[in-house]
């Protein structure tokens, strides 16, 4: 009965997990320029993320070994380094954006200028790095992510004509007016929304955090099989409240406040209050997430002690890791660019450095002088070899189509 | 001296034909006991590759698993790749190594059986 | 070394870079030590070659990077460290080579913590509750 609850609690939290402010804003936007024509792409995004996050859990579960300790024996110490460099970057630029992400859903709660929440948030997510237990930290905020369910129930209650949603998801169609490059950046942008580095830094890291064996891969099995599969659906239910409420109207979001208005409109104030709540514990679990990942990242390329599972006298370095790049996300954040900006641009260059990562962890899940017997089977590898194509051919298309789009106007 | 000095570097044979580059130290537990009892690791040969960039993630000596287009990868990347016994190394501090034995001398490394204790 | 015929290996048989480079050395309790950077080779008299020590640090990790960045790094450590070498684990206290290099000391007697230490004083020391056990 314990084994259950504690499986259940694990699928919660990554439900609730799932979503950041990257998927807030990726889905809400592509709903309100695209209705469901980009839908495919979510699911797509999730076998994707789920192949991976197995591979790593199973990896950090066997051997004991994170993801980026791996990344430095398989590469070499100069390859390795550079894939540092880029996915140190990348987790700071979104751990930036989560910054941002709360400041901005505190401002929708309290009318007070999200640029002087920006300071507190960033001393509240190393605050709670800083004393908060590992697990009663996932769980807390994990759980309280669910509420986004909200946007479900909005958009059961907005009453769509669940045919055509069908039919319009399933046969993709380029709205009047929009170019199929910028169709084609947009879904580079939601499949990098769904699969960011971050995810798999932290989930394999947080599986050594909490000392997990081979008996715990079917624990680390059930939370992305299930769990990462339903945040997926909450995701969609996010891009379909848009699409209703603002693909009709010819109006595309951009604003924080226009992604929290569809459950307000079908559910009333109960319905804000739920969704901001759930924006807010959304990012701040996020940021959470990413402040530990870059610590992880670059304590594990240099062989530093690293986590929360050890005082953090005894794990120096890598706190100070963490401190800085939290310190350096409020200070990008207080020179006022837009929040909503620089989330597009982290979840772009997420694209653009999946390979960095995939590639090696495809490689270290097939040796069996660390998996033992527990090497990818087939499906697994045909899997992974379709998703490494797509993936190098997201990150080779991300920065031209950036560019040749300006940025998806 | 640092292993890595040895990594990298250029190798030819006895006439001074270019065999290729160090990639890999391969060592065996069988020096003499150290301090705590346990045989030193001592250098019993190098794994030189034909191709001067470095080494393909790992997969180079046994990739008997794997996705198929990864095997393929690796199985092309190191034909050519050959061992050079340590004692066949006349001196090691000239650029580039040099090798006494000629080319045709020098084993390919999947003619040779696979060591004990791997995989 | 010519005309000797090659020795044939007894024991265990490792590849440096594939098994030993850049992998993780732990303590006999799984605490992270640091990564073997580089290794340090003793040559015997009849031209067999032995390995001696782990090294590592920036000193060590430097010219394995190499180029501009690896340069950078070197530099800096010679700066801030006055010179100093970089970190060595003597060989003999490897107890264990596999997915981690399992060395049978603890982190505290071998001298290899210049940064941590820097860091610890520096800045975590000083920030309350740095010394709590973890929840």
């Amino acid at each position: 009965m314990k084994r259950l609850l504690a499986v259940t609690l694990g699928i919660l939290t990554a439900i609730g997990g799932f979503v950041d402010i990257g998927d807030l804003v990726a889905n809400a936007l592509v709903g309100s320029r695209y209705g469901f024509a980009l839908a495919w792409v979510v699911p797509v995004g999730v076998v994707g993320i789920c192949l991976y996050a197995e591979m790593c859990g199973r990896v950090a579960a066997i051997s004991g070994r994170p993801v980026f300790d791996l990344i430095r024996e398989r590469l070499g110490p100069r390859l390795g380094l550079a894939n540092l460099a880029a996915s140190f970057l990348v987790t700071a630029l979104t751990l930036t954006a989560e910054i941002g992400g709360v400041a901005l859903a505190l401002e929708l709660a309290t009318s007070v200028n999200y640029l002087l929440w920006v300071p507190l948030v960033g001393f509240l997510v190393w605050l709670v790095i800083w004393r908060v237990g590992f697990a009663r930290m996932e769980q807390v905020f994990g759980l309280a992510g669910l509420l986004l369910i909200v946007f479900a129930v909005a958009l059961w209650k907005l009453g769509p004509d669940w045919g055509q949603v069908l039919h319009d998801a399933s046969h993709p169609a380029l709205p009047p007016g929009e170019g199929l490059p910028t169709y084609l950046y947009y879904a580079i942008a939601l499949f990098g929304a769904a699969m960011t580095p971050y995810e798999v830094f932290f989930f394999s890291s947080g599986g050594v955090e909490e000392h997990w064996t081979r008996r715990d891969v079917g624990v680390a099995r059930s939370n992305v099989f299930i769990g990462f599969p339903l945040g997926g659906v909450l995701s969609l239910a996010i891009m379909g409240c848009t699409a209703l409420v603002f693909f009709p109207l010819g109006v595309g979001v951009d604003t924080l406040g226009q992604v929290a208005m569809p459950p307000a409109v079908a559910l009333g104030k109960v319905g804000l209050a739920i969704v901001l709540v759930g924006i807010f514990a959304a990012t701040f679990g996020a940021a959470l997430e990413t402040g530990l990942s870059a610590g992880y990242t670059v304590a594990q390329y240099f062989g530093w002690q690293w986590g929360k599972f050890v005082r953090p006298l005894q794990a120096a370095r890598f706190h100070g890791v963490t401190l800085l790049t939290i310190v350096v996300g409020v200070m990008v954040m207080l020179t006022t660019v837009d929040p909503i900006k620089v989330t597009e641009y982290s979840i772009v260059f997420s694209a653009v450095a999946l390979p960095l990562t995939y590639l090696p962890i495809l490689i270290v899940a097939n040796d069996p002088e660390y998996m033992g017997e527990r090497v990818n089977g087939r499906i697994s590898n045909t899997l992974g070899t379709v998703y490494l194509v797509l993936v190098l051919a997201a990150s080779l298309a991300a920065i031209p189509l950036m560019i040749a789009t300006k940025a998806g106007q | 001296m640092r292993l890595s000095e040895l990594l990298g570097r250029e190798v030819t044979d006895r006439t001074g034909v270019r065999i290729g580059t160090v990639i890999d130290v391969r060592l065996a537990q069988d020096g003499p006991p150290r301090a705590q009892g346990q045989a030193a690791l001592r250098i019993t040969g190098l794994i030189v590759s034909p191709r001067s960039s470095g080494r393909l993630l790992g997969y180079e000596r046994t990739p008997k698993e794997g996705p198929w287009l990864v095997r393929m990868l690796v199985l092309g990347f190191n034909r050519g790749v050959r061992y050079v016994p340590w004692e066949w190394v006349d001196r090691i501090d000239t650029t580039p190594l040099r090798v006494d034995r000629a080319a045709s001398e020098i084993p390919h490394l999947r003619d040779l059986p696979t060591p004990p204790g791997r995989p | 070394m010519s005309g000797v015929e090659p020795r044939p290996a007894e024991g265990r048989v490792y590849d440096a870079y594939l098994h030993l480079l850049d992998r993780q050395v732990v303590d006999p309790d799984g605490e992270l030590i640091c990564k073997v950077d580089d290794l340090e080779l003793e040559l015997a008299e009849d031209g067999a070659a032995y390995v001696r020590a782990i090294l590592t640090g920036p000193a060590a990790l430097g010219p394995r990077i190499g180029g501009a960045a690896g340069a950078l790094m070197t530099a800096v450590h010679a700066r801030l460290s006055g010179g100093a070498g970089p970190g060595r684990i003597p060989f003999h206290l490897v107890a264990d080579i596999g997915s981690a290099v399992t060395v049978s000391a603890r982190p505290a007697d071998l001298p290899i913590r210049g940064f941590e230490d820097w860091v610890r004083t520096t800045i975590i020391d000083a920030i309350p509750g740095a010394s709590d056990a973890p929840e």
